[in-house]
């Protein structure tokens, strides 16, 4: 902002700056004559378009404070908290799973211990093969179900999460989508207004001949009636003439007003709908890969019985203890597969995450840009509009500097010496305008 | 001798102050493409500061951030336009002479007559010869500039601004504050015509003493001195009598 700032006015003091040479001695000089001055902010002022200008002039500072300054700045700094806290809870969760996966582990090790020790002394006390396989079973079931109960609690407190930043980054969208509607519905509203006090005032400057003579005329006291009459019809029918032709453009702008209200609406509805689809949807992903993988943990996976002998019947040493060894693995297996699928989810979860807050930094900047489109196209027509009006008050200076005998004048002067300041009479001659 | 030519010199009027319409020099084609390539480098680095100032800790380093990124715009603006500035310069000085002017103002300024040199110099620039300096500097004139930086340096006056430029800067964080709270159009209008308010009476009290009283000064000047009016260095191309040493010999 600073250096847009800077930037703006560097080009013509730069050139200024250049362009001057070194100063020159003062001395009297033989030379100069009817020299006149203005204030020009003055004049501005009296202008009867100045309270157009003035509401651009506000709406800028309004729209600068309101978009540019350090608060947008802090809306990105809010972003990056936000982005923070859920990474640090989604870290925090995806630790709490390995800790649990981890405890799991020694306790199945323990139990594996204990179920070897156990069917070795079965195998000798009478144990049977499906005893075991029934302790390990429920060993297993009780493990699972802890590992499973801990990941639906993390599945709901991402859920959370997730929910809460899919309606804030909604929340965030319907706001920026309708300001932007509004803006753009001001703007034309403030355009066609503009164009409406411009074209009044073309009206006025038209008939001011006409309406002059007519008020000459009404103003001889040796008018008769008759004539008086007529001259008042004639001034009635110049002032309708001046309000229909108003009031037909009016109509039309109010037409206008509405239909770009409609199609502001629409494009906006348009607009979001897409972006909002495009946010519940990464939040539906998020949602999903998680919940799946949870779903996925499902029951613990049975041991088989072995070939159905029924208590008393002893299986050979070696092939409980390949049994065993079997079970071991299968399970190690299944555990490990567990895990990193568990982790791998966490992990996708948080890379999406990632890549969603920077999707909503983005649009954090296009709102920016916007803004900034929004102020460019109001200094436009602030500018336009200046333009103009200093157009016009040059053309009156010009009249008055005539009558003056002056015949160069020029504004913004630091202080007057010996020119003329023809200021008063000027804005005499532009509240003229007015009537 | 002098009383008997002063009629006659005001007779001779006005015929030494002419202007220059500086965007019609801009559109010339050296200075069109040097001031594309110098938007380019000036969107580019507006990324870069947008980006760096939102890792800013403090003001202090907004400040910082600020500074370097004007210095370098300063820089590149330097190599582009130096030398096409140079011979502008010369080019206006070589004119006004050849016309016998006296002073050259920026055509902003100017709301009636005056002698109009901007094709002048604009055929002069874009000739493929180099514009000759002319031999004289410019002959006395009765408009006189002032140069306001020099009048801000004052220890006076800068204490006064960097006052205001405070007050304004806090009461721009309030706004915003509001304006960012605020919930419906009545209370952003509200939040602004506040903001408006406050600074435009501190404006008053901090700064339109100061204005009033260097303006007051300036005119004493100009009546010691003769000249028919003063304005600001920004306004003068070229020529023109400096006041703005006997300005802040009484202003200090």
């Amino acid at each position: 902002m600073v250096v847009r700032a800077l930037l703006g006015t560097l080009l013509l003091l730069a050139f200024a700056a250049c362009a001057r040479s070194e100063s020159t001695s003062a001395g009297d000089s033989d030379r100069g004559g009817r020299v006149g001055y203005v204030r020009m902010d003055v004049l501005v002022k009296s202008h009867p378009l100045y309270s157009q200008l003035s509401a651009y002039e506000k709406s800028i500072e309004a729209l600068s404070l309101r978009e540019i300054g350090p608060g947008a700045a802090s809306s990105g700094n809010d972003l990056s908290k936000q982005e923070a806290e859920l990474q640090t809870e989604l870290q925090a969760a995806a630790e709490r799973t390995n800790r649990l996966l981890k405890d799991k582990q020694d306790e199945y090790s323990r139990r594996e211990h204990d179920a070897i020790e156990a069917a070795l002394a079965g195998s000798s006390s009478g144990s049977s093969t499906a005893q075991i396989a029934a302790r390990l079973n429920a060993t297993a079931a009780k493990q699972q179900s802890s590992a499973i109960a801990q990941a639906h609690q993390d599945l709901g407190t991402y859920r959370g999460a997730v929910v809460a930043q899919d309606k804030s980054a909604s929340d965030a969208l319907v706001k920026t989508f309708n300001e932007r509607a509004n803006r753009l519905y001001r703007d034309k509203a403030n355009q066609l207004q503009a164009q409406e006090s411009q074209y009044s005032l073309q009206l006025a400057q038209t008939d001011a001949p006409q309406r002059l003579q007519l008020r000459m005329k009404l103003s001889n006291l040796a008018l008769d009636d008759a004539g008086r009459k007529e001259a008042q019809a004639a001034v009635d029918a110049l002032d309708k003439k001046e309000s229909d032709a108003l009031a037909v453009m009016r109509t039309k702008d109010q037409q206008t007003l509405a239909q770009y209200q409609d199609q502001l609406r629409t494009q906006t509805r348009g607009d979001l709908d897409k972006q909002l689809a495009a946010v519940h949807s990464r939040s539906q992903a998020k949602l999903g890969a998680p919940a799946s993988a949870v779903g996925n943990l499902g029951g613990p996976a049975p041991v088989s019985v072995n070939a159905g002998k029924g208590p008393g019947q002893q299986a050979a040493p070696a092939a409980l203890q390949a049994k065993l060894q079997a079970l071991h693995r299968q399970y190690q297996d299944q555990f490990n597969a567990d895990a990193k699928q568990t982790i791998a989810d966490f992990n996708k979860t948080r890379e999406d995450l990632q890549r969603r807050f920077n999707q909503l930094r983005g649009a954090d900047s296009t709102a920016q840009t916007s803004a900034a489109q929004q102020l460019a196209s109001l200094q436009k027509q602030h500018d336009d509009l200046y333009a103009q009006i200093v157009a016009q008050i040059q053309r009156e200076v010009q009249t008055v500097a005539k009558s003056h005998g002056v015949d160069v004048v020029v504004s913004n002067v630091v202080a007057s010496g010996g020119s003329v300041d023809l200021t008063q009479d000027a804005e005499k001659q532009i509240e003229s305008l007015h009537e | 001798m002098a009383l008997l030519g002063a009629p006659l010199a005001l007779a001779a009027d006005v015929t030494d102050i002419g202007y220059v319409d500086q965007e019609a020099l801009a559109a010339i084609p050296r200075f069109a493409a040097a001031n594309r390539q110098l938007i380019a480098y000036k969107a580019e680095l507006d990324k870069q500061f947008t980006q760096q100032v939102r890792g800013a800790r403090s003001a202090d380093d907004q400040a910082r951030i600020a500074q370097d990124f004007q210095n370098r715009f300063a820089e590149r603006q330097r190599q582009l336009l130096g030398p096409l500035f140079a011979r502008a310069q010369v080019a206006i000085a070589s004119v006004a002479a050849s016309k016998s002017l006296s002073v050259v103002l920026d055509k902003r300024i100017v709301v009636f007559g005056g002698q109009d040199i901007t094709k002048n110099v604009v055929d002069l620039i874009g000739g493929i010869a180099d514009p000759v300096p002319p031999i004289n500097t410019p002959p006395p004139s009765r408009v006189g500039w002032v140069d306001q930086t020099q009048i801000d340096a004052l220890p006076s006056v800068k204490a006064a601004e960097q006052t205001f430029a405070k007050f304004q800067a806090d009461q721009q964080r309030i706004a915003q504050g509001k304006m960012k709270g605020a919930r419906t159009d009545a209370d952003r209008s509200k939040a602004m015509s506040d903001y408006q308010s406050a600074v435009g009476a501190e404006q008053k009290k901090d700064i339109q003493p100061i204005v009033d009283r260097t303006r007051g000064v300036v005119a004493d000047v100009a009546r010691k001195r003769n000249l028919i009016m003063v304005v600001d260095r920004n306004n003068i191309i070229y020529g023109g009598t400096d006041v703005t040493a006997d300005v802040t010999a009484v202003l200090k």
